[in-house]
Order: C-alpha cells, then structure tokens, then sequence
C-alpha cells in the first residue's frame, strides 16, 4: 500500500518507514504537518498521521484525512489512551496505534485492522 | 598474508562516548538508539522508557539523551535522579518544543543540551558528541529565539514564566482536554494538575481556560 506519513519528528521517519514496511505500508510522500490538498494530490493507499504534533484537533485532522480520500486506509499514532484513543475511531481513523508500543504490536495491529478483524485497535486505557 | 590490504583506519585514541537513551515514545527510542548507533564514536548501551526505569547506575553512562515530552514525573525531578544516579553523564534533553521558555527551564535544571526532535541525524550525532566533550549544545533555532528576546529586552527570566510542567499542561488545556485527561496523560492526580492550573492562571493573570488556550495558541505553545 503506497502511504502518506504525517510525522513532525522527521529524526523518526527512516525508521518508522521500516517498521511501516513490515506491514506491507510503503512510504511515498512525508509531510510534517496536515496538508488535506496534498494528500488528495497523492492519492495513497494509506495515511499515518501522528496525532500529538498537529497544528489542529487530533479527531478533526483524521475526519479531515477520511473526508478527502474515504476509502483509505488510516493509522492515527497517539499518545493518547482511552476516550481520545476512541474519538480517532470514530473519527475514521481504520487503526489506533499507541506510542508505548514497539514495532511488532505496530506492525500486529495494523495487520489485524488490514484484515478487517473488527474495530480499530484502540490502546487500552 | 597474499591479496590482504593494508588498511588504515582513524585513529581515535578517544573511547566511543556511552549512550543511554530515555524516550517515551517505544519506537521513536528505537530510532533514536539506530541513529546513534550508526556511528563509530558512539556506543549505544541501553534504552528505557522513562528516568525511573532507566538502569543508570549499573550502565555509568556518559551521556544521557532525555526525552523531554514522554517523561512522566517533572523535568526537573528527572533531571535530579539522572544527577544522583548517575552524576557523571551529561543530559542532551530532546524536545518537540522551540519556545525559548521551555529550552531555559531546561537549562536551568541541568541540562546540558537542547535539541529538537525535527533534528537531522548527522546533526544530532553531531550535538551529541559534542556535549560528550563537554560544551554546551542548543538548538540554533532556540537559541535564535533567546537573542530576539535579549534584543527586545525580555531575555532575563520572569517569575511569571511557566514552568516546563505548567507549559506542558497549557498546551493540553489548549488542546481541549479536561483536568481528567490530563492527570491521566501526565500521571497526575487531578489535585497536582489543579495546582498547577491554578499556578498558570496566577502567572497569566487570568481566570479562565479559554484565555489559557488563547495565550497558548497567541504564544506558539500550542
């Protein structure tokens, strides 16, 4: 799947790609913050949004992202737990990644939500 | 020995500088520890997750990179079990934050370096090495930041400045976040993050948290 990374730690980005890599996600384009009209440019397969650096409401970014490509596969990367982890999901985000996990439960739960093997892996709180 | 090269190599009488890396955020440390680690002059020892949990007495390291976003207890209580724990490294925090405020209280805890997480890895090696050595190493942007201020005439620190912690918590209040989610984001009790609300309110002269939020997004905290 070609992906679209929104990530503002750019020092992170080579290794995320490769975690991202491992769960058959292909970086094509990073942006360090929101840029609707550059992702409908993209048109990837995929968005990875780091919600804790946007400029604008976490939820608002990934309803912004599944408005502008609604069949797109979304992975919004949070600290947040719990009622903020569940407002990404309703929000559209397909899979909640939590910042205390490694790569293996990264690549895990997006692979599960790839599957379609129910909701969004939201972090437990 | 036939068809062997001789090869020469630098000859760096130095000791790679031990490294121990303190981030929240799991991946982002992997990264971090990746990024070091690619270079010859730096010796990775460990990882951890937060100051409590790092093994910084058995590891003796030289340098420590801090995490100034993921820890969960105040910066400047960080600062003091790296001092007491291991008293011989120096500490590179690692922020998201360019405001000048927050790389000063930072400085004024002890630390010996302030680099942004947007950093290029040479550079970061780079700042690395060079607070090993012992100089002082800040973000140019930062560090931009403090001249402006000193030009302006607003370099000396106010004790109406906020506090790394009482930053941390006005950006979260600008985020909309109740004081439950955020005792429950930093690991505080709710009471400690009143507090601390209470402290911002004093220091801004004002009483409520829109005008938090407002200050925060006017100010770039948010």
């Amino acid at each position: 799947m070609d992906s679209y990374v929104v990530e503002a730690q750019s020092l992170f980005v080579p290794y995320l790609s490769d975690v991202l890599a491992g769960a058959d996600m292909r970086v094509v384009r990073v942006a360090t913050n929101l840029d609707v009209d550059d992702i409908r440019a993209t048109r990837p397969d995929a968005l990875f949004v780091d919600t804790d650096f946007l400029d604008i409401d976490p939820a608002d970014a990934v309803s912004a992202m599944r408005e502008a490509l609604p069949a797109a596969f979304i992975c919004a990367y949070t600290e947040g737990e719990g009622a903020r982890a569940d407002r990404l999901k309703f929000a559209g985000a397909n899979c909640v990644l939590s910042k205390r996990f490694g790569p293996t439960e990264v690549t895990d739960t997006i692979r599960r939500a790839k599957r379609g093997a129910g909701p969004a892996q939201a972090p437990d709180a | 020995m036939l068809g062997s090269i001789a090869v020469s190599t630098p000859s760096t009488t130095a000791k790679p500088v031990r490294v121990l890396v303190v981030e929240g955020q799991a991946l982002f440390g992997k990264a971090l520890c990746q990024v070091l680690a690619s270079d010859t002059e730096i010796d990775v020892v460990g990882d951890a997750d937060s100051v409590a949990n790092a093994p910084l007495r058995r590891l003796r390291p030289d340098l420590i990179v801090l995490d100034l976003d993921g820890h969960h207890m105040e910066f400047a209580e960080a600062m003091r079990t790296c001092r007491e724990a291991a008293p011989q490294a120096k500490v590179c925090v690692l922020s998201t934050h360019v405001q000048p405020e927050v790389m000063q209280r930072c400085l004024s805890a002890g630390a010996d370096g302030y680099v942004v997480k947007d950093i290029l890895p040479v550079e970061l090696i780079r700042a690395v090495k060079s607070v090993a050595a012992g100089h002082n190493y800040v973000d140019p942007r930062v560090a931009g930041g403090v001249l402006k201020r000193r030009s302006s005439g607003f370099g000396r620190t106010s004790q109406n400045e906020l506090s790394v912690r009482e930053t941390e918590i006005i950006r979260l209040i600008a985020r909309g976040m109740s004081n439950k989610e955020i005792s429950a984001k930093l690991h505080l009790s709710e009471k400690t993050v009143k507090n601390h609300i209470s402290r911002i309110f004093a220091k801004l002269n004002i009483t409520a948290r829109t005008q938090a939020a407002v200050h925060a997004i006017k100010t770039g905290l948010a």
